[in-house]
């Protein structure tokens, strides 16, 4: 049993207000969509679910199995995907992933993150630096850099921003899985991505709740 | 931002103490070599004092370093605010570190020296201590 709740999240830098009074609850198969112009917040708030950055009020919780999981241990339980994730363009792709599959501890096999970077498209590339590849390549990795774990919670910051076609397709071919076997969180105004999410909400509403669409 | 979410604050932390301690480590050493070898009349009188002043002044100036480090981590202008910063804080244990050599050039006994350890030693402790309760906060902010 997943739950991931959002209680009254409020976000100020500095006396700026970004959003207040943000609330939502997700179980397992839930998708939500947040919305709102440039500025709005959205990418602070996905910050703030990540426990990347602190809400100025409110309180995330993640529980597992009706145990609450600390927050900082949120990071072995989720996977972000975003612009301001930054990969070691000095590594290659597949040392990138070898070095953050050793630092998260898992022992998975060189097949497993064969298959993830088959999965995303990067396995002829797969030992040329990342300095190398192409803003399209490297939203790639981070996908495969999300996924690593098989994390319950995928959150999703602009998903299909420098994507190609095939590129987008996979992206939604994951988020479909993600529904399935988890919890997604899509900050995005594309309204493909949107239509893949079941609830939304609207920033620049400073809505509270989940709204079913 | 990537290491945040692959590890724990603390252990983000510790790696990068224990790579600087490596660092200052190796440095010191070097550096300890290079004036025994080509310094003219330089010459340790206790090699005890000298050879604990060295850990513990390594220990010190790594662990403040690295919380400085963080501090500073997230300014556009990192090169500039490191000295600023790091000077008020770095000065007590230079002071006591320079006493510390001092005494072991001049070939003093181990006793005359304790007032300097323990003071590198409650430095180390405050540093490390302060550092352990705050970097999540540095961290996230």
């Amino acid at each position: 049993m997943l739950v991931f709740t959002a209680d009254h999240i409020a976000k100020t830098f500095n006396r700026r207000k970004i959003f207040a009074e943000i609330s939502f609850s997700l179980e397992k198969s839930d998708s939500l969509a947040i919305t709102g112009r440039n500025g709005s917040g959205k990418s602070t708030l996905l910050k703030i679910l990540a426990n990347v950055l602190s809400p100025t009020k409110g309180e995330i919780e993640m529980k597992i199995d009706g145990k609450i999981v600390k927050p900082v241990d949120f990071f072995t339980h989720l996977g972000l995907v975003s612009p301001y994730l930054q990969l070691y363009d000095e590594f290659t792709g597949w040392e990138n992933l070898d070095i953050f599959m050793k630092v998260r501890g898992i022992n998975a096999s060189d097949e497993c993150l064969g298959e993830l970077l088959k999965r995303v498209n990067l396995w002829e590339r797969k030992n040329d630096y990342v300095r190398t590849y192409s803003s399209g390549m490297k939203q790639r990795l981070k996908y495969a850099f999300a996924l690593i774990h098989k994390p319950p919670i995928l959150l999703l910051d602009e998903p299909t921003s420098n994507l190609d076609a095939e590129g987008i397709s996979t992206v939604y071919q994951i988020m479909e899985e993600q529904k399935k076997a988890g919890i997604l969180i899509v900050a995005t105004n594309d309204s493909e991505d949107i239509k893949k999410c079941e609830q939304a909400i609207d920033l620049n509403l400073q809505s509270n709740g989940g709204s079913k669409k | 931002m990537t290491l945040h979410l692959i590890a724990r604050p603390l252990t983000i932390y510790f790696g990068k103490l224990l790579f600087n301690l490596i660092l200052l480590g190796a440095l010191n050493i070097f550096t300890v070599i290079l004036y025994l070898l080509f310094v003219t009349g330089f010459t340790v009188g206790n090699y005890l004092i000298f050879s604990v002043t060295i850990l513990l002044g390594t220990l010190g100036l790594a662990s403040a370093s690295t919380i400085i480090a963080a501090i500073i981590a997230k300014a556009n202008t990192k090169g500039t605010l490191y000295p600023v910063l790091s000077f008020p804080i770095l000065l007590p244990l230079l002071l006591t570190v320079i006493n510390a050599t001092k005494l072991s050039v001049e070939g003093a006994v181990f006793g005359d020296a304790v007032g300097e350890f323990q003071v590198l030693i409650s430095y180390l402790v405050v540093i490390t201590a302060i550092s352990y309760l705050l970097f999540e906060s540095i961290w996230k902010e």
